[in-house]
C-alpha cells in the first residue's frame, strides 16, 4: 500500500466526553475485522496504535489521552489491565518499608453484567498456554465463545454510572489521567460530593498547576512522538464545567507546540444535567461561554455537540431522530449517538481508499474564519427494506437532524461534508429499475453527490464521502432504535415484534458551516451581553470580573463578526 | 434562630459551641488518620482502590490526596497543608498533628469558660515566641556534603525502609550537588526522574547525563554512538502543511504533486544542512553524531539520517531541551540557518536501552554536566512510585537546606526546647491570654509524644526523660532515640530537619488553628443543597 498512516490523537477531556468517546472506541472496535477474507475499508491504524507489553504480547490500542476527575473511574483500574495483571491480593511485603504496613482496602466497586462477561473472555486469553496470541488483532477466526458477549443483549441503561462501566477495548496504561480533586478547586466544598461545581477559570488554572500541566504535555508528547507523520487532534472537551478550561490549556499547548498541526474541537455538554439552583446554571452557561470563546482562538475547527436545541438553555427540548426511541436521555444512551455521529463523518478522513487529508476537512468548513460548523446525523439512514438507494434520494422524506445544539442545516450551506456508510454496491439500485446508470462503478457518495448536486442549490464546497461498512453495533451500545428498524438497519413498515437487537445500520453524518452556526452564536452572544459577572459570587472567586467579562464578550463579537452581514439585522431583533 | 434561616428555611446552621464542636472534631478526625505515620517507625499505609489500583504512602499529603475527605473543615485543612506542600514539601504530617492538638489543648480551657478569641490571642503570642526559639537552635554552619546526606537521611527514612533510604540519599545529594552552580538559584528541574518498571528498587541509581524515553525510530539507525556530537534543536523536519494557515487549492492532481514535492524538497534542505554539519565535524575521526529534535522528524528525513549514520530523535520533552544544553553544552538551535560546529553538545556514549516497547536514550559519560538524571526501577508500578515521592522529598529536603544555609535538630528536639522557653514566657504574658501560650506549649509536645508512641514506647514516659534531660543539658538540643526510647542529642547521630519546614509549620498551624477557634457560625445554604 503506498499510502502512509497519518495518524490523529484522540484527546477527551471531561466525564461527559469520556461518555461518547468510549462509545465511539467501542463502535470502532466493532468494526475490527479478524478474518483475512474480508475486507473493511475503514483504516484503524489512523486511531489505533501497536505496541507490546513487557509480556511480549502485541496490543493495540487507541492513541487516546481520557482526562476526568478523580473517582470517576469505578471499577476500571486508572493504568488499565493490559500490560499489568490486576491482582486481587496485593500483599504488604511489596512497600518497602521495615516497620508496620497497613493495608487499606477501599470497598471495591460491584462490576455490571457487561463487564463481568468481558473479563471472562479476556481470562481465556490471559491463560499461560496462548501467551503468544494477542488480544486485539487476532487473525484466528473467532471462537464460538467470543461471541457471547457481544451477541447478548444487555440493558445497561440503568446500571451505568460511569464510561468505565461499558468500555470494551483496553487501553494502554498511559491512557487515562485522573486529576485529583484537592488540586483542582472544585466549587465549594459541597456536601453532596457528586455534585461538582466548578467553572472555567479554576479549570484553567488548574492546568497551569505545574505537575498537571508537565504530565498532560509530556504524556501528548509520548503520544506524538510513537506518529510518523501526525496529522493532527480530535478533542473531545466538556464545556460546561471546568474541564472546559483544561480543555483549553490543552489547546494553548497544542498551538504552541505542535504549531503545524490541525486541532478538531468537539465542544460536549451533556443534555441530562440540570442545575436547580441558579448560581450552578449561571456558573454552568459562563463556563460554556467562556469556553466558546477561548476554544474558538485556539482551535481549527470547533464542533458543539449537544443533544439539546439550544446551548445554553439547560431545559431546551431534545432533538429528536426518526426511527430512534430513547425512553431517557440520559448519558449513556445520549452520547451514544453523539458517538454515532463522530465515528460516521470521521470516516472522512480515515477511510483506507481515499481518506481526506485533516488539513482539507478543516479548509473545507472553515471559509473565511468561520471556524464554528454544526454536525448533522441520519442514524439511520432511513431506507426502507424494500426500497435501493436511488429510489430513496427519490422519495427522501427524512432529513439529517442536528447534533450541535440544534442549529439547522438544511437552508443554503456555505460548505458542507457529508459521509454516508453502509450502502453496498448491490443496494444502489434495484435490479428492476431502469434507471438510466451514468457510470458501472459508481458508489453512493457518489451518486448522493450528484443528487444534492442537482436538486438543491449547490454550496460552494460541499464533499460527500462514503464507505461500504456500516455502523456495526455490538453490546454495549444501548437498544436506541424504535421498532420498525429491523436488525440490519432498514426500515420495515412492519414492525418485527421479536425486537432483535439492531446488529448495523446505514447512516449519514454531515458537518456544515450555514447561518444556523450564526444564530447559534448569536444567541450566545446575547446571553453573554446580559449575563451580569457581579451576581455570581463563584465566578468572582474564580477571578472573573467586569473587565475579563466584557473582554469574553468582545471575543464572542469578534468572532461573530466573520459570520458577517446578517448579524447586525439580529443584534436589532434583540434590542 | 439564625438570621439565615428567616431568608431560607433550608439553610442548616451551626452556632457558637457547636460550630466549634465541628470544627475541633473535624481536625481531630484528620489528625487520627496521619497520626500513625509520624517518623521513622510509623505505618506505612498500602491503599488499594475498588479498582485494584495500588498506593503505598506514608506521606502525610499524599495520604490527604488519596482520600475522600467529606468533612468541611478537614478538607480546608488539607488543602492548607497541600499549600504548604507545594512551597516547603514537607512536614505536612505535622501541621495536621499540631493543628488537631492546638485544637484539642484549646478546647479544655474552653469548656473552663475561656473565650476563643483569648486563646487566639496567646497561640499569636505563643508563635512568635516559638520562632524565637527556632531561631536560636537552629545551627547556622557552612553545609557541608555530609550535613546534606544528614538532613536527606532524615526526610528520607520516613518515607522507605533504610536500605532504600540510604541508597536515595546518596543519589539525592550527588545529583543536587552536581547540579549546583555558584550563584545561582537551585533548579530541581534540571535533575530529572526516570523510572523503568525493571530489577528492584535498590537498582535504583543516579544518571551523570540524561535518559530520555524515547529512541530513534528507524531500524537502520546506529544503537550506540561513542564521542557524540549532539544537536538538539526546534525545528521541524517533517512533511506537513506550511505554518501560515492556509488552504491549498490545486486545479488538477499534477498540481497538487507539484506542490507536495516543493514542500518536500523544502524540508530535505533542512536535513541536508544537518547532515553537511555532520560530514564537518565528524570527517577524518570516528565521531559520531546525534540530533535530538523537539519537534518531529519523519519516515523519509529518519531514513536520510539513518543512512548517514545519525542517531535522530524526535519530540524531545521540552525541558529536555534546557536539560541537555546543561548536560553537554551546546546550545538548542531554533533554525538551521546558521548551524556551526560550536552549536553542538559532546557527550561520550549515546546508547539505547529496549524495555517492553518503551525505548530509553541514555546520554552519559559527558564533561561537566549540569543536569542529571535519576533512574528509579522497581518491580510494580507502586513501588516506584513510593520511590518517586520519597525522592522527591529527598531532594526537596537537599534544597531546603542549601536555601536556608541552616538546620533544625530533629527528633522531636525543637518542640522541647520550644515548650522549655514557653512555660517560661507563660508568666510573662499578662492577662487571660497566657492560657493560650500555654495550649500551645502543651500543644507542640504532640510531635515528640507520637514519635514515642509510633515507636513503641510509653509516651509519657519518654517525654519526662526527655524534660529531665533538657533540663540538665544546658542548651544542647535533646531529642528522641526512636531506637531505645531515650534521649539522646540529635546533632551527634546526624538527625537534622529543615528549617524553612518547622517554621512554615508554626505558620500555618497556628493561622488555621486560630482562624477554626474564631468561627462562631458555620452556615450551609445553597449551592450544597443541589440534588
Amino acid at each position: 500500500m503506498s499510502q502512509t498512516t497519518r495518524e490523529l490523537i484522540t484527546l477527551q477531556v471531561g466525564h461527559h466526553a469520556n461518555f461518547i468517546g468510549t462509545h465511539w472506541w467501542n463502535l470502532q472496535e466493532a468494526s475490527f475485522i479478524y478474518s483475512t477474507t474480508a475486507s473493511t475499508d475503514i483504516n484503524h491504524d489512523f486511531l489505533f496504535r501497536e505496541g507490546i507489553t513487557s509480556q511480549r504480547q502485541e496490543t493495540y490500542t487507541p492513541r487516546l489521552l481520557a482526562i476526568d476527575l478523580k473517582g470517576s473511574l469505578h471499577s476500571l483500574p486508572a493504568g488499565g489491565s493490559l500490560y499489568t495483571d490486576v491482582r486481587s491480593d496485593p500483599s504488604t511485603s511489596e512497600a518497602a518499608w521495615d516497620g508496620q504496613v497497613e493495608l487499606i482496602h477501599q470497598l471495591s466497586q460491584e462490576k455490571n453484567e457487561f463487564l463481568r462477561d468481558l473479563e471472562q473472555e479476556d481470562a481465556k486469553f490471559r491463560g499461560p498456554a496462548d501467551e503468544d496470541k494477542d488480544i486485539c488483532i487476532d487473525d484466528t477466526k473467532p471462537s464460538e465463545s467470543e461471541a457471547t458477549s457481544s451477541k447478548r443483549i444487555y440493558d445497561l441503561t440503568k446500571s451505568v454510572k460511569v464510561w468505565s462501566d461499558y468500555l470494551c477495548p483496553h487501553l494502554h496504561p498511559k491512557t487515562i489521567y485522573l486529576l485529583d480533586n484537592l488540586k483542582v478547586n472544585v466549587g465549594r466544598a459541597s456536601a453532596n460530593a457528586s455534585e461538582h461545581v466548578w467553572g472555567f477559570s479554576s479549570g484553567y488554572s488548574a492546568f497551569h498547576r505545574e505537575e498537571i500541566e508537565e504530565e498532560i504535555t509530556d504524556r501528548i508528547r509520548c503520544l506524538a512522538e510513537s506518529c510518523n507523520s501526525l496529522q493532527g487532534f480530535q478533542i473531545l472537551s466538556d464545556i460546561h464545567d471546568g474541564m472546559g478550561g483544561i480543555g483549553c490549556g490543552i489547546l494553548e499547548h497544542l498551538a504552541d507546540e505542535y504549531t503545524s498541526k490541525d486541532s478538531i474541537t468537539f465542544a460536549t455538554s451533556p443534555p441530562h444535567l440540570i442545575p436547580t439552583t441558579g448560581p450552578a446554571r449561571m456558573l454552568m452557561q459562563a463556563s460554556i461561554i467562556q469556553s466558546y470563546t477561548e476554544m474558538y482562538q485556539l482551535s481549527s475547527m470547533l464542533i458543539p455537540l449537544n443533544m439539546r436545541k439550544s446551548a445554553l438553555d439547560f431545559e431546551a427540548p431534545y432533538c429528536t431522530y426518526p426511527h430512534l426511541a430513547l425512553k431517557d436521555h440520559n448519558a449513556y444512551t445520549t452520547s451514544s449517538i453523539m458517538a454515532a455521529f463522530l465515528d460516521t463523518i470521521s470516516l472522512a478522513y480515515r477511510s483506507r481508499s481515499s481518506p481526506l487529508p485533516f488539513t482539507s476537512v478543516v479548509d473545507l468548513l472553515t471559509p473565511a474564519g468561520r471556524k464554528v460548523a454544526g454536525g448533522s446525523l441520519s442514524l439511520p439512514l432511513g431506507i426502507k427494506s424494500s426500497q435501493s438507494f436511488v429510489d430513496w434520494l427519490h422519495q427522501q422524506d427524512s432529513y439529517p437532524v442536528s447534533v450541535s445544539a440544534g442549529c439547522t442545516h438544511i437552508n443554503e450551506p456555505i460548505s458542507e461534508l457529508l459521509t454516508i456508510r453502509g450502502i453496498p454496491a448491490s443496494g444502489l439500485n434495484r435490479s428492476d429499475t431502469k434507471l438510466p446508470r451514468k457510470r458501472f462503478s459508481t458508489n453512493a457518495a457518489q451518486l448522493y453527490y450528484e443528487f444534492l448536486q442537482a436538486a438543491r442549490k449547490p454550496p460552494s464546497q460541499r464533499l460527500v464521502a462514503g464507505v461500504e461498512d456500516p455502523l456495526k453495533l455490538h453490546a454495549p451500545f444501548p437498544n436506541i432504535f424504535a421498532p420498525s428498524v429491523t436488525d440490519d438497519g432498514y426500515i420495515d413498515k412492519h414492525p418485527n415484534t421479536s425486537a432483535a437487537a439492531v446488529r448495523s445500520v446505514p447512516c449519514m453524518a454531515g458537518l456544515h458551516q450555514s447561518q444556523g452556526v450564526a444564530d447559534l452564536l448569536q444567541q450566545l452572544l446575547t446571553s453573554a451581553k446580559k449575563f451580569d459577572v457581579m451576581k455570581v459570587p463563584s465566578l468572582l472567586e474564580e477571578g472573573a470580573d467586569k473587565d475579563s467579562w466584557a473582554a469574553t464578550t468582545e471575543g464572542l463579537q469578534d468572532i461573530l463578526n466573520n459570520y458577517g452581514a446578517n448579524n447586525e439585522s439580529l443584534n436589532s431583533d434583540d434590542d | 434562630m439564625a438570621a439565615i434561616k428567616t431568608l431560607n428555611p433550608k439553610a442548616e446552621v451551626a452556632r457558637a459551641a457547636q460550630a466549634l464542636s465541628i470544627n475541633i472534631s473535624g481536625a481531630r478526625g484528620i489528625q487520627d488518620v496521619l497520626r500513625t505515620n509520624l517518623g521513622p517507625k510509623g505505618t506505612m499505609k498500602m491503599l488499594v482502590s475498588g479498582a485494584g489500583d495500588i498506593k503505598i504512602t506514608k506521606d502525610g499529603n499524599i495520604l490527604l490526596h488519596e482520600m475522600q475527605i467529606q468533612h468541611p473543615t478537614a478538607s480546608m485543612i488539607a488543602k492548607a497543608c497541600t499549600a504548604q506542600d507545594d512551597v516547603i514539601g514537607d512536614g505536612t504530617t505535622s501541621t495536621v498533628l499540631l493543628i488537631g492538638e492546638l485544637l484539642k489543648q484549646a478546647e479544655i480551657q474552653i469548656q473552663e469558660g475561656l473565650h476563643p478569641r483569648l486563646i487566639a490571642e496567646g497561640f499569636d503570642l505563643a508563635k512568635v515566641k516559638a520562632q524565637e526559639v527556632l531561631d536560636k537552635v537552629k545551627i547556622k554552619e557552612e553545609i557541608s556534603r555530609e550535613r546534606l546526606c544528614q538532613v536527606a537521611r532524615t526526610a528520607l527514612r520516613t518515607k522507605v525502609h533504610s536500605d532504600l533510604a540510604d541508597k536515595l540519599t546518596e543519589v539525592c545529594v550527588d545529583a543536587v550537588l552536581a547540579i549546583k552552580e555558584d550563584g545561582k538559584p537551585l533548579d530541581l528541574h534540571m535533575v530529572e526522574i526516570m523510572d523503568m518498571q525493571h530489577k528492584t528498587e535498590l537498582d535504583t541509581h543516579l544518571v551523570k547525563g540524561l535518559v530520555m524515553d524515547h529512541g530513534g525510530r528507524h531500524p537502520d539507525m546506529p544503537k550506540r554512538a561513542t564521542n557524540a556530537h549532539i544537536l538538539t534543536c526546534n525545528v521541524s523536519m517533517e512533511y506537513e502543511k506550511t505554518e501560515v494557515t492556509s488552504g491549498f487549492f490545486y486545479k488538477s492532481a499534477e498540481e497538487r504533486e507539484k506542490l507536495v514535492i516543493a514542500e518536500r524538497e523544502f524540508i530535505e534542505e533542512r536535513v541536508k544542512k544537518v547532515i553537511e554539519l555532520k560530514n564537518k565535524v565528524c570527517a577524518g575521526n570516528k565521531d559520531m553524531f546525534v540530533v535530538i529534535n523537539q519537534k518531529g522528524i519523519d519516515p523519509m528525513s529518519l531514513d536520510m539520517l539513518a543512512k548517514e549514520g545519525i542517531m535522530g530523535l524526535r519530540r524531545a520533552k521540552r525541558r529536555n531541551m534546557e536539560r541537555l544544553s546543561l548536560a553537554c553544552g551546546g546550545m538548542a538551535m531554533n533554525s538551521f540557518d546558521d548551524l556551526a560546529p560550536d552549536c553542538l553538545g559532546y557527550a561520550g556514549s549515546v546508547y539505547e536501552h529496549v524495555l517492553g516497547e518503551t525505548k530509553y536514550t541514555f546520554v552519559e559519560d559527558l564533561k561537566n554536566p549540569h543536569s542529571v538524571t535519576i533512574v528509579i526501577r522497581g518491580p510494580y508500578k507502586h513501588t516506584l512510585a513510593q520511590t518517586k515521592d520519597a525522592l522527591r522529598d529527598g531532594l526537596r529536603a537537599i534544597k531546603n537546606a542549601l536555601d536556608d544555609g541552616c538546620l533544625v535538630p530533629g527528633a522531636g528536639a525543637f518542640e522541647i526546647a520550644a515548650y522549655d522557653a514557653l512555660m517560661k514566657y507563660e508568666s510573662d504574658v499578662k492577662g487571660r491570654a497566657r492560657y493560650g501560650v500555654r495550649a500551645f506549649a502543651d500543644a507542640l509536645l504532640v510531635i515528640p509524644k507520637t514519635l514515642a508512641c509510633n515507636s513503641g514506647y510509653d509516651q509519657m514516659d519518654s517525654l519526662v526523660k526527655l524534660r529531665e534531660e533538657f533540663k540538665n543539658s544546658d542548651g544542647t538540643p535533646v531529642g528522641l532515640d526512636v531506637a531505645t526510647g531515650e534521649a539522646l542529642n540529635p546533632v551527634d547521630f546526624g538527625i537534622y530537619d529543615n528549617y524553612c519546614v518547622k517554621k512554615h509549620m508554626l505558620d500555618a498551624c497556628s493561622v488555621i488553628a486560630r482562624n477554626l477557634l474564631i468561627v462562631d457560625e458555620i452556615m450551609r445554604a445553597g449551592l450544597s443543597q443541589l440534588k
